[in-house]
C-alpha cells in the first residue's frame, strides 16, 4: 500500500448471498496503530464484514487491502463469533496447535501468552469445561500467537460478566499500547467501545454511514448548558442581550445556551437582577448519542 | 503447506480415535485367520494337517488373497466415520477459521486434509495386508503371494479405497454439520455394497451376448440333429431347451447398469475379491483356485436365466468356453487402477471447487 500509514483498506466491498444483498460498497480505512470501533444494529453487516476482512467468506465485489511490508503467516489474529479452539484439548494444547498452524515452534512465548490473558493455571482442564469468559481469553490468545500487526474482535465481550469485561479491555488496550497492535473490534456495548476504541465506523442496512475519530465524535455536536429557572423565557432574552446564544425552544421549559462560553460574570450579573437559576448541567454528546443521530432510534440515557 | 500438513499429522496422531482404527485394521484379519482355524478345528473337528496336505499351491493362493483383500470391504465405513468426525470437527469446534485467517490457501487447507486422509488409508490397508499375512504366517495356513502378483492386485484394491476418500473428503469439508457428514458416508458404503452386487451382474458385454445365443443355436440344432434312438435321448428329451433371445439380456436394465459397471468401480468387488464363504475350501465339489480370469457367466447360470425360461442347452464347461466369457483378470487391473485414478481425480476437483468459494461461518 502506497500509505504506510493505513493498515486495512477496503474499497467498494459488496456481499451478496444469493439474491439478497447484505453490504453496499463499504469503502473502510484502518490506520496502523489504532483500535478502530465498528458499531451497528443487529443485522447491519458488522460480522459479515470481518468475515471478508479475514479471508472466511469471499466478497462478491470490491478489494481489500493490507498494508504488510511482506506477508506472513498470522500477521492477521481474529476472533469472529466465537472462539476458535479445540473443546477437547486443553489451553496449552490449544495454543500449540496454533503455533504450529502458523508455522511456528511452540516457546517460552506460549506461557507468557497464557499468562497474558490469565489462562496460565488451567492445567489439564478442556476447553470444554472452561467458562464463556476463558473461552473468550482463550479465543484471544489463540488470535495474538505470532504476535500479529493487526487483531479483528467481533464482539469479544458478548455474554460475559463486568470483571470479565473489564479484564478484556484492559487486554486489548494492552495489547495496542504495548505490542502496537491494529485493532478493529466490533461490540452491541457502545459504552465500553467508547473506552476503546480511536476511531469508528458506522455500519446501517450494509453500508458504511460515517467514519469519524474518537475526538470527532466528542466534539461533533456544540457543546450545550441547561439552565433551569421559574422565569426561563425572559432569563434567556437577558442572556442575549449579554451576547449568549440562547433560547427556551430547544428545551421548553428550561433556558439552553449554546457553544462553549464562559459565562460566569453573566450569571452573577443575572442574579442581581433577581434570577433565581435552580440547577445548571452540561449536556455532552457521547458515541450513543453519535450512533442515534446516524442510524436512528431511541437513546436510553 | 508443510506447516499444514503437519498440523495435520500430529492432531491425527494426538487422537485416540486413530489408535483404535489402526488396530482394527490390524485385527480383523488376524481374527479371520484365527476363526477360520478355530471352526475347522472346534466346529467341523477338521484336521487341519490332513487338509493342508490335499490343498495345492493355487489352493493357498487362493487363501492368502481371501485373507488380505477383504480390506475393501472392510475399511470404507470405518475410513468415512473418521473423515466425518474427523474433519468435521475443525468445523464444528471452528478451528478451520483460524487455518484461513492465518493466510493458509483454501488450496493448501483442502489438499493437506486431503494428504492426510489418504495416508490413513494407506496405512490402514496396509496394516491390513499385513496383519493377513503375519497371521496367516503363524497359523498351520501357508503365504503364497503368486510371485508378488497378489501385491499389485493389493495395491489396485487400495486406489479403489481411495476413491471413497476422496469422495468423504471432498463431503466432510463442504458440509459444515458433522452428523449429516457421518450419516451420508455410513449410508453410501452400506449402499455400495448392494448397489455393487447388482451392478455387477450386468458386466457381460453386448458381444458377449450374441456369442453366448451363437452357441446355443449351435448345440441345440447338435441335440435336435441327434437320433431319438442314441443313448442321449433319455437325458435331453425331458428337458424344453429354448435358444434365448438378445432382448432377453440386453434390455432397459443393462443399458443403465453396464454403462455404471463400465465407468465405476462398482464390480470390483465381483471381479477381484473372493468369495466369502471360507468354509467352502473344504466342501466336496472341492477347494477353491486361485482365480487368474472372472467368468461372466453369472447371467446363463442364474436364477434369473431360469425365471426367463432359458434353462441354457450349454453345460457348465460349454459356457465357459464361449468366446468372451473369461476375462483375464490381469487385463482388469489397468482397467480399474485407471478408474480409480480418474474418480480421485473427479472428487477432488468438484470437492475444492466448491471448497474454494465456500462461505465458512
Amino acid at each position: 500500500m502506497e500509505d504506510s500509514s493505513i493498515m486495512f483498506k477496503a474499497t467498494g466491498i459488496s456481499k451478496s448471498y444469493g439474491k439478497k444483498k447484505v453490504l453496499s460498497d463499504i469503502n473502510l480505512t484502518v490506520k496502523r496503530g489504532e483500535i478502530y470501533g465498528l458499531v451497528g444494529k443487529n443485522g447491519a453487516g458488522k460480522t459479515t464484514l470481518m468475515r471478508i476482512m479475514t479471508g472466511l467468506q469471499p466478497a462478491t465485489e470490491g478489494t481489500i487491502e493490507y498494508g504488510f511490508e511482506k506477508r506472513r503467516y498470522g500477521d492477521v489474529g481474529s476472533l469472529v463469533e466465537t472462539p476458535s479452539i479445540y473443546l477437547n484439548k486443553t489451553a496449552r494444547e490449544n495454543l500449540e496447535f496454533q503455533y504450529m498452524n502458523l508455522g511456528l515452534k511452540p516457546d517460552s512465548s506460549l506461557d507468557e501468552t497464557l499468562r497474558f490473558v490469565g489462562l496460565d493455571n488451567t492445567g489439564k482442564k478442556k476447553a470444554g469445561k472452561f467458562s464463556l469468559g476463558m473461552r473468550q481469553r482463550l479465543g484471544i490468545a489463540m488470535a495474538i500467537v505470532g504476535n500479529p500487526e493487526m487483531l479483528i474482535l467481533d464482539e469479544p465481550i458478548n455474554g460475559l460478566d463486568p470483571q470479565g469485561i473489564i479484564n478484556i479491555r484492559d487486554l486489548i488496550l494492552r495489547l495496542n499500547q504495548q505490542k502496537n497492535m491494529t485493532v478493529v473490534i466490533s461490540s452491541h456495548i457502545l459504552s465500553e467501545l467508547s473506552k476503546l476504541a480511536t476511531s469508528f465506523g458506522f455500519i446501517d442496512g450494509g453500508r458504511i454511514v460515517k467514519e469519524a475519530t474518537a475526538y470527532e465524535i466528542e466534539h461533533a455536536n456544540e457543546k450545550q448548558i441547561l439552565l433551569e429557572c421559574d422565569r426561563a423565557f425572559d432569563l434567556a432574552a437577558f442572556l442575549v442581550s449579554k451576547g449568549l446564544n440562547a433560547e427556551t425552544d430547544t428545551n421548553p421549559g428550561k433556558v439552553t445556551i449554546h457553544g462553549e462560553v464562559d459565562f460566569t460574570d453573566v450569571l452573577i450579573e443575572a442574579k442581581a437582577q433577581g434570577f433565581v437559576i435552580k440547577d445548571i448541567h452540561n449536556i455532552e454528546t457521547d458515541l450513543e448519542d453519535y450512533f442515534v443521530s446516524l442510524v436512528g432510534g431511541e437513546t436510553h440515557a | 503447506m508443510p506447516e499444514l500438513l503437519k498440523f495435520e499429522y500430529k492432531r491425527i496422531l494426538s487422537s485416540k480415535i486413530i489408535w483404535f482404527m489402526l488396530a482394527y485394521a490390524f485385527l480383523c484379519p488376524v481374527v479371520a485367520v484365527v476363526s477360520l482355524a478355530a471352526v475347522l478345528d472346534i466346529i467341523l473337528d477338521v484336521d487341519i494337517k490332513e487338509l493342508l496336505d490335499e490343498l495345492n499351491a493355487s489352493n493357498f493362493k487362493y487363501f492368502t488373497w481371501m485373507i488380505i483383500s477383504y480390506f475393501y470391504v472392510r475399511l470404507p465405513l470405518v475410513l468415512g466415520l473418521f473423515s466425518g468426525l474427523f474433519i468435521g470437527r475443525d468445523y464444528s469446534d471452528g478451528f478451520i477459521r483460524n487455518k484461513i485467517t492465518a493466510g493458509h490457501s483454501r488450496a493448501q487447507i483442502y489438499f493437506s486434509t486431503l494428504i492426510t486422509q489418504l495416508t490413513i488409508n494407506v496405512v490402514m490397508a496396509v496394516l491390513y495386508i499385513l496383519g493377513g499375512l503375519i497371521a496367516l504366517a503363524c497359523s498351520p495356513f501357508e503365504v503364497n503371494l503368486n510371485n508378488g502378483e497378489m501385491l499389485l492386485r493389493a495395491f489396485t484394491l487400495m486406489l479403489a479405497l481411495a476413491v471413497f476418500t476422496t469422495m468423504f473428503t471432498a463431503i466432510a469439508l463442504n458440509i459444515k454439520a458433522k452428523a449429516l457428514v457421518v450419516v451420508i458416508s455410513a449410508l453410501f458404503v452400506m449402499a455400495s455394497g448392494p448397489v455393487s452386487g447388482v451392478i455387477g451382474n450386468y458386466a457381460y458385454s453386448s458381444n458377449l451376448i450374441d456369442n453366448y445365443i451363437e452357441a446355443c443355436e449351435e448345440k441345440v440344432e447338435e441335440i435336435e440333429a441327434m437320433s431319438f434312438d442314441t443313448e442321449y435321448d433319455y437325458y435331453y428329451y425331458d428337458y424344453d431347451y429354448v435358444v434365448p433371445e438378445r432382448k432377453d439380456y440386453i434390455n432397459f436394465a443393462w443399458y443403465v447398469m453396464h454403462p455404471l459397471y463400465l465407468v465405476t468401480n462398482a464390480g470390483i468387488e465381483a471381479d477381484l475379491i473372493p468369495s466369502t464363504s471360507t468354509v467352502s475350501l473344504i466342501t466336496e465339489e472341492g477347494l477353491f483356485e486361485y482365480p487368474a480370469k472372472v467368468s461372466r457367466s453369472s447371467f446363463a447360470t442364474s436364477i434369473f436365466a431360469m425365471f426367463s425360461g432359458n434353462n441354457s442347452p450349454l453345460d457348465y464347461s460349454e459356457i465357459e468356453d464361449v468366446k468372451g466369457m473369461q476375462v483375464r483378470i490381469s487385463s482388469l487391473i489397468p482397467v480399474y487402477m485407471i478408474k480409480s485414478v480418474i474418480w480421485c481425480a473427479v472428487f477432488t476437483g468438484a470437492g475444492y471447487i466448491l471448497f474454494r468459494k465456500k462461505n465458512i461461518n
